[in-house]
């Protein structure tokens, strides 16, 4: 059993109203997630991929209950989460946990490291013996690479990488089964991220831990994932291991979108496939496939109707007429 | 780089550049002399980690450093007239906007929010005009060239980017209309500082694209400012790294990405991620603070190559050439050639 199955998870969000242009009772959606299914296996790191407004950190949240879902199912290690309640959710927050975008924004600038990293034992109820709560925090701080002298710092003496392993360990000191980390690379400089990147596996391979692992950084992604999804306005459309997405590229916008990130090596340099226009509105996504409007490969089939996953290979889906 | 061998090609020579802020917490030098030159058509790239002073420098060069800031040494020479005595009204006259122009990383700081693209677009162009006396003063006679510049920068639908306002337009576009923008000007060099940096893997490259088309269509220079090195290895010609205010390698780009000199840059190409590593090298420790400079090379307390040399007893390292044009700032570099440090720049 897998550790955590996505099913046909929608999220809409009500969109702007205008009282002239609709008839009333009648309100617009943004389909900000239509219709994604995956499933993580225990230690594994899946990376969603995607650029902005694809709805994939709205996936993140979704699967966490921290958004009102509007249709589907997340199962657990088979408990539905969507329908759980009070102290069950509270529960599941244990076990799943967060690293969020905006690290700073994320932390309040009045508490400092020590409060911010016990708050979820407190919450949870986990142990009340300061002593104990302490001996926890420097257990988790130390496989960060902070210290005890850390602990009284506030969160702006800390540096933009420093920030990124306190929202880590705020996570980590619950000792969660997953982690959804949404950007934990984004904004920090080369260096820093590299340690990060190590720090992650590290923690995976010592913990078990389980990651969805939302980027838009294709380079990082490709590096830490043990398999990978597309997004692109809310829909999976391409979805593969690692090794297999990147000697198989299949979708047209899975080709586009490698091929637009700039390459050292040159031997790895792929033909630039530039796209036109921009990404749609997710207010009024496309109707058929919702790529057509900016592919090159485009039939008349496309604007239709929508082409349904296929499997191309072991484990490598295509949402694409192409690979009939 | 070197003081024997200026070539004629060089348009853009800086030389022992420093920069100063006055902060509430000291003195700060983001540029630490600086010797930079840009030669005619060509696309230099500046590489670095956040703060080490790279945009600052463009900035000096620009002269639109913040009021706590001050040029301290050096010279910034533009096709052989020196810019730092220039008073700041002839500069705004002759220079800026005219010779040397600057777009940055978020477009919406660029454009009027108040006023349609075009109309943005035809401040530029009778601003700009060479002989204020051949002005038109008809809003209207500049539409035509606008049109015949923008339809060869692959902007879809002309009419309709041109009567928005900024807000109505996505973050790609505005992006590519600044860049447009800048190169109705004809500068000599224009200034990018990260361009992509705020857009979406495939919008930085249609822009990265119309970067690269508009350097072969004009004779514009190019100093491409990113922390992106794989980026410059693709669209620059000669790369400087920078770190801790100073320039520490410098060279032919195939050269800093095939055979880097300097133990940071081959540090910084060793921590990119990609998915044939198993493992990345970070660099431990942090960048010096610029109010506390070392003294001695600034990358040596996180440097994991330093010897003997690098204690302090020589000082700083000069930029060295170890390879005709290849130049790096490390001891190691001169270490056993004896009699060659003088060719360092000083």
């Amino acid at each position: 059993m897998p550790l955590l199955e996505v099913n046909d998870l929608k999220i809409y969000y009500e969109g702007p109203t205008s009282l002239l242009k609709l008839p009333q009772g009648r309100r617009e959606y943004v389909h900000a997630v239509d219709g994604v299914s995956f499933s993580i296996e225990q230690g594994e790191i899946l990376g969603l991929v995607g650029e902005s407004g694809c709805g994939k950190s709205t996936t993140g949240m979704g699967i966490l209950h921290l958004q009102e879902v509007t249709s589907g199912s997340v199962f657990f290690r088979g408990e539905n989460v969507l329908t759980l309640k009070g102290g069950d959710l509270r529960a599941f927050r244990k076990r799943a946990q967060l690293i969020f975008q905006s690290t700073y924004a994320s932390l309040d600038p009045r508490m400092n490291a020590r409060e911010i990293i016990s708050e979820p034992i407190r919450i949870h109820h986990i142990e009340c013996d300061e002593e104990k709560i302490e001996e926890m925090m420097l257990g988790v701080m130390e496989t960060l690479g902070l210290t005890r002298a850390d602990l009284d710092k506030m969160p702006n003496e800390f540096s933009g990488g420093q920030v990124r392993r306190l929202g880590i360990a705020r996570a980590l000191v619950l000792q969660p089964e997953l982690i959804v980390a949404d950007e934990p690379t984004s904004g920090l400089d080369v260096s820093v991220s590299a340690s990060i990147l190590n720090l992650m596996c590290d923690l995976r391979d010592r913990l078990h831990l389980t990651y969805l692992w939302i980027s838009h950084d294709l380079h990082a992604v490709s590096f830490i994932s043990d398999r990978i999804a597309v997004m692109y306005l809310g829909k999976i459309v391409e979805m593969a291991r690692t090794k297999e997405l990147l000697s198989n590229l299949c979708h047209p916008y899975t080709k586009a979108l490698f091929s637009a990130i700039p390459m050292l090596d040159k031997n790895r340099r792929l033909t630039r496939i530039i796209l036109e226009g921009e990404i749609p509105s997710a207010l009024h996504p496309p109707c058929g496939c919702r790529f057509h409007t900016r592919c090159a490969y485009r039939m008349p089939k496309c604007s239709e109707a929508e082409p349904p996953l296929r499997e191309v290979g072991s484990g490598h889906l295509v949402r694409c007429y192409l690979y009939e | 780089m070197s003081q024997q061998g200026i070539e004629a090609d060089v348009i853009l020579d800086i030389r022992n550049l420093s920069v100063r802020y006055r902060t509430r917490k000291g003195v700060i030098t983001p540029v630490a002399s600086v010797n930079l030159q840009v030669h005619q058509g060509e696309c230099l790239g500046i590489a670095g980690e956040s703060g080490c002073g790279k945009s600052t420098l463009a900035l000096a060069v620009m002269r639109l450093l913040p009021p706590n800031a001050r040029i301290t040494t050096g010279s910034i020479t533009l096709k052989g007239e020196d810019l730092v005595p220039l008073s700041e009204k002839e500069y705004g006259k002759r220079i800026r906007g005219k010779e040397l122009i600057m777009i940055g990383q978020n477009a919406d700081d660029a454009l009027d929010p108040v006023f349609r693209i075009r109309d943005q677009l035809r401040e530029i162009l009778w601003f700009h005009r060479s002989d204020p006396g051949k002005r038109s003063h008809r809003a209207a006679s500049y539409d035509e060239e606008i049109e015949r510049i923008l339809s060869g920068m692959s902007i879809p639908d002309i009419s309709r980017v041109l009567d928005a306002y900024p807000h109505q337009l996505s973050g790609g576009m505005k992006q590519r209309i600044l860049t447009a923008m800048a190169f109705f000007c004809n500068p000599t060099i224009l200034f990018a500082d990260e361009p992509t940096t705020a857009l979406d893997a495939t919008i930085a490259a249609q822009v990265t694209e119309m970067f690269k088309s508009l350097m072969k269509k004009q004779a514009t220079s190019l100093v491409y400012i990113s922390h992106d090195i794989a980026l410059l290895s693709e669209l620059a010609t000669s790369v400087a790294v920078m770190y801790a205010g100073e320039i520490i390698e410098y060279g032919p780009t195939a050269n800093i990405i095939q055979s880097p000199l300097h133990p940071y840059t081959r540090a910084l190409l060793n921590a990119l991620p990609s998915p044939s590593k198993t493992r990345l090298s970070s660099i431990p420790g942090r960048v010096p603070d610029s109010a506390n400079p070392l003294g001695i090379c600034q990358f040596s307390p996180r440097c994991q190559e330093k010897g003997g040399w690098c204690r302090g007893d020589e000082g700083k390292p000069r930029l060295f050439e170890a390879e005709p044009g290849h130049w790096a700032k490390c001891f190691k570099l001169y270490d056993g050639v004896e009699g060659r440090s003088q060719y360092a720049a000083p």
